[in-house]
C-alpha cells in the first residue's frame, strides 16, 4: 500500500478500536471474511455514534464472503452503494458519517444447493425451481457490479497427484507491480491510482481499441445483453489485461479475455 | 477558578476540537458533567476522582461544573477523564501551565494510569489539522499518533507524569513515529501459489483482479480448492 493509503486504512482500524498494538501503522492490505450470518450494521458500520463495518475495516483490500447467497438478502444489497461509491455513508438521528470502503469483493458460491451443478461427473439432484431460487438469492444489480466470474471445476487425479508446476507467487506478484506501475503513470497527477478508478470520461480516454476488437466489444455487448456499467466495466477490465501483458494498445485477446470473465449466465 | 483544556471529539473520520471548561466555585461538594455526556463520560467522574487522589493530588471537595463544549454534540467515550482531571488540577491551583495550544487524550484508571482509547491517530491528525501544537495521548497509542507531521506527540503513562512535566519538573520527549513500517509487502508468502495444482484459469483470474485495483470483484463457482487459493492471493496481490 502506498503511505496514504496505509494512513486511511490506519486510521479506520484506530477509530474501530482494532489497531494491533505492535503495528501502529498497517502496511499489508486488509483481509477480512465475515461468517454469512454478519448482520447490516456489522458489515457497513453502524451503531449510534457509527463505527466503521467490515466495508472499511477492509479498504484498499480484500472483502471476501464464503458462501454468497447465505448472506441475508438485504445485507448483501447494503453492498451496493460502498461498491459503487467506494465510500459508505451512515446516517443515524444524530447526523450522517461517511466513511472510506474502497475495497475488493471476492465472493465464493456453490452452483446450486446439492453443489453438483455444471459437474462432469455427478449429477445434479436439484429441481428446476430450486436452481431459480439459488440463483436469485444474489440480486441482479449485485451482479451487474460483478466484474470476474470463475468457476473452479475439480481437479483430476493427475494434476492433484503431480509435481507442482504453476508459477510462483513472486513472479505474479511482479507482473501485478509492473501493470499498477503503468497505471501510476497513466494516472500521474490524478487522485485515480489503478484503472478500477477511472470514471467514464478517463475509460473513453484510456480505453481506445482498434477495429477488430471493437467488433468483438460490440458483438459481447449485444450478445450479452451487457449494460452500460458492465460495458464500461469491461472495457476497463481489457485495459487491465492489455497492461499486464505491457502492451500500449488494447487488441482482441484483451478485450475477449475481459468478455469471457463476464459471462455469468452459462454458468448459472 | 476557571480553567479551559481541549480535547477531539470523534464524528466519523472527522471530528471536532471540544472545549473542556472546568470551573471551582464555593458551595456544597459536588461533581457535575454538562454538554451531553452519555453514560461513559458521566462515569468519568469517578474514575477522574480517585486518579487525582492516588496520584497523590488533591481532590477539591467544594462545587466543580465540567462542561464540555460545543453543548449541542453528543460525546462518547472514555478520553475525556485526561482534559478533565488536568482541568481540575489548574482550576484548584495545584498545576500551573498554559494548555491553550494542547490536545489531551486520555482514559485514567484508579491509580492514575493513562489507558489506551481508540481513534487516536484521526484524533491526533484533528488536532493538527486545527493548528494545535503539542497533544498528549496514552502511551500505548504513542507510535500511532506520531505518525502525524508537524504535531509534537506526548505519549503518557501516568496523569502524575503529565503533571510533571508541565511544571516542568521532569520533562518529557516526544514520542518519535516508528521506523519499521511500511514493509509488509515484502514478507514471504506462507503459502505460494505455485503449490495449487491445476486452475490455472482461477490463477490468472486473480492475477487480473488485484492488476487492476481495489475495485475488482470476483465470484469463484464450485471453489474446490477456494480457501486456499485466496490465502494465497492475499498474499501475492499486495502491489
Amino acid at each position: 500500500m502506498s503511505a496514504s493509503e496505509a494512513l486511511e486504512t490506519t486510521k479506520l482500524y484506530s477509530v474501530a478500536g482494532m489497531l494491533p498494538k505492535d503495528e501502529p501503522l498497517l502496511s499489508a492490505r486488509p483481509f477480512r471474511s465475515p461468517h454469512h450470518t454478519i448482520s447490516d450494521a456489522a458489515l457497513v458500520g453502524g451503531g449510534r455514534i457509527p463505527r466503521p463495518g467490515e466495508v472499511s475495516l477492509s479498504n484498499r483490500g480484500v472483502l471476501f464472503l464464503d458462501e454468497m447467497p447465505e448472506f441475508g438478502p438485504s445485507v448483501l444489497e447494503v453492498l451496493r452503494q460502498p461498491l459503487e461509491d467506494k465510500v459508505v455513508t451512515i446516517t443515524r438521528v444524530q447526523g450522517s458519517v461517511t466513511f472510506p470502503a474502497n475495497f475488493m469483493l471476492v465472493g465464493a458460491m456453490n452452483p446450486c444447493f446439492c453443489g453438483n451443478f455444471g459437474d462432469p461427473r455427478k449429477s445434479c439432484t436439484c429441481t428446476p425451481s430450486m436452481l431459480g431460487r439459488y440463483k436469485k438469492r444474489i440480486s441482479g444489480p449485485l451482479f451487474d457490479r460483478i466484474d470476474i466470474f470463475v468457476e473452479v471445476p475439480r481437479v483430476e487425479y493427475e494434476k492433484l497427484n503431480a509435481a507442482p508446476s504453476g508459477e510462483s507467487s513472486k513472479s505474479v506478484r511482479e507482473r501485478v507491480i509492473a501493470s499498477r506501475r503503468i497505471q501510476q503513470q497513466r494516472f500521474a497527477g490524478t487522485n485515480m491510482k489503478a484503472n478500477a478508478d477511472m470514471g467514464p470520461s478517463e475509460v473513453w480516454e484510456h480505453c481506445q481499441f482498434n477495429e477488430a476488437a471493437d467488433a468483438l466489444a460490440r458483438a459481447a455487448m449485444e450478445r450479452l445483453h451487457l449494460s452500460a456499467r458492465a460495458f464500461h466495466r469491461t472495457l476497463k477490465l481489457a485495459r487491465t489485461i492489455a497492461d499486464l501483458a505491457g502492451e500500449a494498445a488494447i487488441g482482441v485477446a484483451h478485450v475477449a479475455e475481459a468478455v469471457q470473465y463476464r459471462q455469468r449466465e452459462v454458468l448459472v | 477558578m476557571l480553567t479551559k483544556t481541549k480535547t477531539c471529539a470523534l464524528i466519523g473520520l472527522d471530528g471536532v476540537i471540544v472545549e473542556v471548561e472546568v470551573d471551582i466555585s464555593p458551595g456544597l461538594p459536588a461533581f457535575t458533567v454538562v454538554g451531553l455526556p452519555d453514560t461513559s463520560v458521566q462515569e468519568s467522574r469517578e474514575r477522574v476522582r480517585a486518579a487525582i487522589r492516588n496520584s497523590g493530588f488533591e481532590f477539591p471537595m467544594r462545587r466543580i461544573t465540567v462542561s464540555l463544549a460545543p453543548a449541542d454534540l453528543r460525546k462518547a467515550g472514555p478520553a475525556y477523564d485526561l482534559p478533565i482531571a488536568v482541568g481540575i488540577l489548574t482550576a484548584s491551583g495545584q498545576l500551573e501551565a498554559n494548555l491553550n495550544n494542547s490536545v489531551l487524550l486520555g482514559e485514567l484508571s484508579l491509580e492514575g494510569c493513562v489507558r489506551h482509547t481508540d481513534g487516536v491517530l484521526p484524533m491526533v491528525g484533528l488536532a493538527r489539522q486545527y493548528g494545535m501544537a503539542t497533544v498528549a495521548v496514552p502511551a500505548a497509542a504513542g507510535p500511532e499518533a506520531s505518525l502525524v507531521e508537524g504535531i509534537d506527540v506526548l505519549g503518557v503513562l501516568s496523569l502524575r507524569q503529565l503533571v510533571d512535566h508541565l511544571r516542568g519538573d521532569e520533562p518529557m520527549m516526544f514520542a518519535v513515529a516508528p521506523t519499521n513500517w511500511g514493509h509488509g509487502g515484502d514478507q514471504p508468502y506462507p503459502v505460494d501459489l505455485a503449490d495449487v495444482r491445476g486452475q490455472e484459469h482461477v490463477k490468472r483470474a486473480m492475477e487480473v483482479a488485484a492488476a487492476g485495483g481495489p475495485t475488482y470483484s470476483c465470484r469463484a463457482l464450485q471453489a474446490v480448492a477456494r480457501p486456499c487459493l485466496l490465502a494465497r492471493c492475499r498474499r501475492s496481490c499486495r502491489p
